[in-house]
């Protein structure tokens, strides 16, 4: 099944007529389609014994026991479960022989982003890819620049990060799109070695901005409100009705799709102390809450003074509402190296649905709807 | 990123095709290519220098893998080569667009002289065409600081980008630093991200250059990139000029433009505000994040462009900018009511020939005159708002413009000027911003006046309403009429009560009529309302006014939702319901409705109940009353304000709490929020009256009127009546204020109940009076909601006496729960009139210890106590006559269980009227009298006042009468419980 299809049905569902929260988590049950870790896979490598040659490659990248890896690969292909973290995804795009894009394609369908090309380690392995070279290559040759330049691995604030300017992955991008040897990609990390980092800098910048209009709400009058804490804006803000504390083995297929990675307190404190990469979920939930949409509302200092402007409010359909969101929404995730939405992915297709909301009414309120529902009738159940 | 490249100097030769250019400087840089400035040697005129300009291919490598050696020869190593390659290709391409244009159109494409390879890369020789990049001229704040010379810079910059698309070429990099402005013209520089855009195809590898390159080109969507993308930089070029920033990350991904162009931006000062108007639009449209959404092609934004410059110069009159301002109006002032129906109208003379009103406005449409007349509440607002509606959709340069012109505020105008005759030309003229941008008037009165009398200009259909509203002094707006009406360019039509000024003005004008809706339409109305058509006839023709008609309509939906359908039991005779029958009594009834409808919507914030109920009861009266009299149908902001302001306070006034003491004490919570008469104007004027309830109507120019001038003697009515009880209590006031000190110095002493009846006015003080006053209205009206919670007890006992009901069938448990339901609904409304529990304690303090308080205070609190008895007792019989596992099966077990509670009710209405009897013979006159004509309105007790009457009762019997009742009660409750049912302790 190919992209376009998932994504026109998911997408006619939207479009037209307004559907209400109960309607849409009936179509999330039945009549939405998910694209699965096996339909990106097969998507990247169109292959006939995809599987024999993923098993395969897995052996020889692990050394696991051969029944062991089969087990796995069968539960990945199967929806069972999905790899968790983005090593194995680079080892099975390895083990498949994809290339760069391919794999940054795969990454971004099954993880959170694309390759990050300010994260070392992803940039020593995007090279092997580029290269055409093995996974044991790519350890190889990152243990070796990792012994040479080790200080850009650290993940917390780096020493002098203040003094210098930032350097944002899209520059780094630029620069290693021109690394073509070995001898070129030691030369990058020469250079750029300082400006490496495992976390996103504009994406940071960005959670901080958005994360301190939360923070410090400026109320009524323009006066600024009691400031609230993390857990205080993981409740008000974040949490949407999902449960928490509950093992998700009572979870619903369903709700274990849309819990995957909802963030919670700690993982906020995290990324705001730069111990965690900001993720993108989190990005999207931000972008939704601070009603970004509506962004000079908010951020205009003399928001309180009753200043005349000149334009007016254009009427748009609900549906055109939607398509100028996503382009909005597509453009805000690529400023910081993340994928656009995509309707077969359940989150995202939350965040569609939300993004449908007539005038006046919040979008993340939307979102809370549903969640609202989905778990209160599979609490019922 | 530091450079790396080492640039040629100032004075190298350099030698290409074999001639020697001598490089004078360096004009600029990008990523991919550097320009110089040049000249070599006329071969004929020797010492004599052309001057050109050299373009190298040089791109910029992070790592200086691309450089230039001691030769002069560029170089490339490692991974610099395929960059060199992607470039090369890029320079080809464009070089190639670049001289396929200068073929076409040599006067408008930057001059391409030769181009070579050599020294290991590409060069080109330009043209030196003078003029200066915009990127330069913004920077300096040169000629572009006014919106005209943006306007035209725009055209040039449109001419130039129109040579690329008409030859199927997208440019791609718009921006002021490749934009050359010459004196008669711009030119497009730097070739090197174009696209044919035959050949976009998936992957294409587009530059972005940020705040101006379109969205779909930054998400590489190749499929939607065309003429729009091109479009969407130039729209940006127009931002950064107005603004003189460029477009934010947070205005693209957020709804940022809207406040991009504040009314005080520099650049719109001292401009026609239709021109800045229209200059927002064509950015935001251009600028719109959805390609398909902004311009298509380059003549479309060039056509608005002419546009803006045209209002720039015809001072902000234009065909178009009256639409705008006439829609931008409609879209203030248009009616979202209830679906409209198509009307009819009628000739007075042509032997009432009639006519649709599409008809109508097509006679309009042909500059013709058309006098309509109707009674009040006809509808003739409502045809105009519809005729008015249809015109306001899209814009047809053919077409006139509809233009809706309230008359009502010609009082205002005539009273800043005598004999004004210009007013429909000024309002026309406002519609447009105009008036803030000129001096005088003047100008624009006479512009308009020639537009309108030049061929193919405008054209307009005057909708000119209500000139029974226009004020007594109407011949300036008359001759105004006329002359307007004299012109072919000019349909009107003018509405008013009749056709009485044609016997002195607007004879030029046909008459005619709207007709009422016929009874079938009525029906239908009500049928698609789901209401039943009265039987009534009086009604029913009544209801072919459509006001009338929609005001039943929304009373009777009103009544539906608060639960009153189906209780219409009075008789159809009945005189009061008769009266209802009158235009005045279907507006009462509306009104009320509307604020039982209210309460119920604030059911639990008391404040609001509080607050809705003055706003209907003397707020709204109040106002009415002010245009009563003032012979006025409408108020300006100010006299509002006043009013508003007179009104706040009275909540505070002593007279004010005494004649409505259902706002007695209550001021604090009624205002909580509302700190001052500012706040208290906003919230009941603009919030309430104006946005919530639609009762009152603000026109553009600022002033208010009743949305309806029918409601104007209804509610003047009510009005006078709130005075005349108020009255009462002022003079009340005035006369206590003389006797005070004499009051004062009277010593009360402790007496019998008669003695004290006739002694105590003149004995007690007045605030002791006053106090006394308080709580006996405190009294009643908790009174009044214990007589509604009997009745409403008794209303369930009524059903639950059906037989279906004894027999246990299921329809008859139906209905007795929603019976139930229904009357505890309806109870609602009425518990939130009565005060708190402390409250009578608070109102009792200041009076004096002779007065029967504890009487007073025991019937005031006896609605409490009902709370308890109604709630056990109705829970008792929900569970024994409702539950399918009662034992109490049958009429036989179920007959004593009703008769037990509807005994005990019965009794208990009789006890407490004769407490409250007990207490009235203590009364002096005047508060036994308003006691007694308070009871006789509550239906629970009024039977008790001929059953026992008070002439010649001693206060001993009355006591007795007391005391026998109380032993009643007792009876009542014991066979009460000997149904099971769990009576509270009642204190007797």
């Amino acid at each position: 099944m190919d992209r376009t299809r998932i994504s026109e049905n998911n997408m006619s569902f939207l479009e037209g007529k307004e559907r209400s929260p109960r309607e849409l988590v009936a179509f999330l049950k039945k009549g939405a389609l998910y694209r699965s870790f096996d339909q990106v896979l097969s998507r990247a490598c169109p292959d006939e014994k995809m599987t024999e040659k993923l098993i395969q490659g897995m052996i020889e990248i692990t050394g696991e026991k051969p029944d062991s890896v089969a087990r796995k690969v069968r539960n990945w292909l199967k929806g069972k479960n999905i790899p968790k973290n983005r090593k194995t995804l680079f080892q099975i795009c390895f083990a498949l022989g994809l290339n760069e894009g391919e794999t940054g394609r795969v990454l971004g369908a099954a993880a959170e982003t694309g390759i990050h090309y300010r994260n070392p380690d992803e940039l020593v392995y995007a090279f092997a890819l580029r290269m055409g070279k093995s996974y044991q290559y790519a350890e190889d040759l990152r243990r070796n620049i990792q012994n040479q330049y080790g200080s850009m691995w650290s993940s917390g604030d780096q020493e002098g990060e203040e003094e210098r300017p930032s350097v944002f992955t899209r520059q780094i991008w630029n620069e290693f799109s021109q690394v073509t040897d070995e001898a070129s990609l030691m030369e990058f990390f020469q250079e750029h070695g300082k400006d490496l980092g495992v976390l996103h800098e504009t994406a940071y910048q960005k959670f901080m901005k958005l994360m301190d209009y939360l923070q410090q709400p400026e109320g009524l009058n323009g006066k600024t409100e009691e400031k609230y804490t993390m857990d205080e804006i993981m409740d008000t803000y974040f949490q949407m009705h999902i449960p928490e504390g509950r093992k998700t083995a009572d979870y619903t297929s369903l709700q274990k799709l849309v819990r995957k990675y909802w963030p919670n307190e700690t993982s906020l404190f995290n990324m705001k102390n730069r111990k965690e990469d900001v993720s993108r979920k989190v990005m999207v939930l931000l972008y939704l809450v601070t009603e970004e949409f509506d962004f000079c509302q908010m951020n205009e200092p003399d928001m309180n003074e009753q200043k005349d402007y000149y334009m007016d409010d254009e009427e748009e359909d609900a549906d055109t509402v939607l398509e100028r969101r996503i382009k909005q929404m597509n453009l805000f995730l690529k400023a910081y190296g993340m994928n656009p939405l995509d309707p077969g992915n359940l989150f995202d297709y939350l965040v569609l649905y939300a993004m449908k909301s007539r005038d006046g009414e919040p979008v993340s309120e939307r979102m809370e709807q549903v969640l609202e529902l989905l778990f209160q009738e599979e609490e019922k159940q | 990123m530091k450079e790396k490249r080492q640039f040629r100097k100032k004075g190298e030769l350099l030698k290409l095709g074999g001639v020697e250019y001598r490089l004078e400087s360096m004009i600029g840089c990008g990523g991919s290519s550097v320009v110089y400035q040049a000249s070599y040697e006329d071969q004929l005129n020797c010492g004599s220098r052309h001057q050109v300009l050299i373009k190298e291919l040089y791109p910029c490598h992070s790592r200086g893998l691309i450089y230039r050696n001691e030769a002069g020869v560029i170089c490339c190593e490692g991974d610099g080569r395929a960059v060199m390659e992607r470039c090369r290709k890029s320079f080809f391409k464009g070089n190639q667009a670049n001289l396929e244009l200068l073929t076409k159109l040599p006067e408008k494409i930057s001059g391409n002289l030769n181009s070579y390879e050599s020294y290991g890369t590409f060069y080109s020789i330009l043209t030196v065409h003078g003029g200066r990049s915009l990127e330069e001229l913004l920077e300096e704040d040169s000629e572009f600081n006014r919106l005209k010379t943006i306007a035209e810079g725009m055209m040039k910059i449109l001419d130039a980008v129109d040579c690329f698309h008409r030859n199927r070429i997208l440019h791609l990099d718009i921006s002021p630093d490749n934009i050359l402005i010459l004196p008669e013209r711009a030119l497009l520089i730097d070739y090197n991200s174009i696209w044919q855009m035959d050949d976009l195809e998936e992957n294409c590898f587009f530059s972005e250059k940020e705040g101006y390159t379109a969205p779909e080109v930054c998400l590489e969507e190749a499929w939607d990139v065309g003429p729009a993308s091109d479009l969407y930089s130039v729209c940006a070029v127009f931002f950064r000029m107005l603004t003189g920033r460029t477009v934010s990350e947070e205005e693209t991904t957020g709804n940022g433009l809207k406040r991009c162009f504040p009314k005080d931006l520099e650049i719109f000062q001292g401009e026609p505000v239709s021109a800045a108007r229209k200059a927002v639009q064509i950015v935001t449209k251009g600028l719109h994040t959805l390609a398909r959404k902004r311009y298509q092609s380059v003549d479309e934004l060039r056509d608005e462009i002419k546009e803006l410059l045209r209002r720039i110069d015809g001072k902000g009159i234009s065909h178009s900018a009256v639409w705008e301002g006439s829609r931008r109006d409609w879209k203030r002032q248009r009616c979202l009511e209830e679906r409209y129906q198509e009307r009819i109208l009628s000739f007075l003379s042509d032997r009432g020939r009639p006519f649709t009103q599409e008809e109508g406005f097509q006679l309009l449409e042909q500059g013709k005159l058309l006098l309509l007349t109707g009674a009040g509440g006809m509808g003739k607002t409502r045809l105009l708002m519809e005729l008015w509606g249809k015109t306001v959709n899209d814009y047809v340069p053919s077409q006139p413009v509809t233009v809706y012109i309230p008359l009502a505020s010609y009082q205002e105008a005539e009273q800043k000027a005598a004999g004004e005759t210009f007013y429909i030309r000024k309002y026309i003229l406002r519609s447009l911003y105009f008036w803030e941008q000129v001096d005088g008037i003047e100008e624009g009165l006479h512009e308009l006046e020639r537009l309108m009398d030049q061929e193919d200009g405008l054209r307009l259909i005057l909708l000119l309403d209500g000139l029974n509203e226009a004020g007594s002094r109407q011949a300036g707006l008359l001759k105004e009429i006329e002359k307007l009406g004299a012109k072919p360019s000019v349909g009107i039509l003018v509405t008013d009560r009749s056709d009485a000024v044609r016997s002195y003005g607007l004879r030029e004008f046909a008459a005619a009529e709207l007709l009422p809706f016929s009874e079938s339409m009525v029906r239908l109305s009500l049928e698609q309302a789901g209401l039943d058509c009265p039987s009534d006839q009086k009604l029913l023709k009544l209801l072919q006014n459509p006001m009338l008609l929609s005001l039943y309509r929304k009373t009777m939906v009103l009544s539906r939702e608060n639960g009153f359908v189906g209780q219409e039991t009075r008789d159809e005779n009945d005189p009061a319901r008769l009266a209802e029958v009158t235009m005045e009594g279907m507006i009462g009834r509306y009104l009320e409705s509307l604020l039982i409808h209210e309460q119920r919507v604030d059911s639990g914030n008391q404040g609001e109940q509080l607050r809705h109920q003055y706003l209907l009861h003397h707020f709204l009266p109040e106002i009415a009353g002010e245009l009563k009299r003032r012979k006025r149908t409408l108020l300006t902001t100010e006299n509002l304000y006043d009013l508003a302001e007179k009104n706040y306070q009275n909540l505070n006034r002593k007279s004010f709490s005494l004649a409505f003491p259902e706002f007695l004490g209550r001021s604090r919570l009624m205002l909580q929020g509302i700190h001052n008469e500012k706040e208290w104007f906003d919230y009941a004027v603009t919030e309430q009256l104006t946005q919530h309830l639609n009762l009152l109507e603000r026109s553009s120019d600022g002033t208010y009127r009743l949305v309806h001038d029918n409601f104007l003697n209804f509610l003047a009515e009510e009005d006078r009546k709130n005075r005349q009880k108020e009255l009462t209590f002022r003079k009340k006031e005035w006369g206590r204020k003389g006797i005070g000190g004499i009051l004062a110095a009277v010593i009360l002493t402790a007496a019998g109940g008669m003695f004290w009846k006739t002694q105590m006015p003149s004995r007690m003080t007045r605030e002791q009076q006053g106090a006394l006053g308080n709580a006996l209205k405190y009294m009643e009206s908790n009174l009044a909601v214990l007589g509604k919670q009997i009745q409403a007890q008794k209303e369930i006992l009524k059903t639950a006496w059906d037989d279906s009901v004894l027999e246990g069938n299921e329809t008859g448990i139906q209905k007795l729960e929603a019976c139930m339901e229904k009357q505890e609904k309806d109870l609602e409304t009425y518990l939130y009139m009565r005060g708190e529990r402390n409250d009578i304690s608070e109102a009792l303090k200041n009076v004096k210890a002779d007065v029967p308080t504890t009487i007073i205070q025991d019937l005031y609190t006896r609605t409490f106590e009902m709370d308890t008895i109604m709630e056990e007792a109705q829970r008792h019989l929900k569970d024994k006559l409702c539950d399918a596992d009662s034992v109490y099966i049958g009429a036989e077990k179920r007959e004593p269980l009703i008769r037990a509670y509807e005994n005990y009710l019965d009794v208990y209405a009789a006890y407490t009227y004769l407490e409250l009897n007990c207490l009235m013979i203590q009364l002096d006159e005047k508060n036994l009298k308003e006691v007694r004509e308070t009871v006789s309105n509550m239906p629970v007790f009024q039977q008790y006042l001929l059953q026992y009457p008070m002439s010649n009762l001693s206060q001993q019997e009355a006591e007795e009468q007391v005391k026998q009742a109380e032993d009643n009660l007792k009876d009542a409750a014991r066979e009460m419980k000997t149904q099971n049912y769990r009576i509270p302790e009642v204190k007797y």
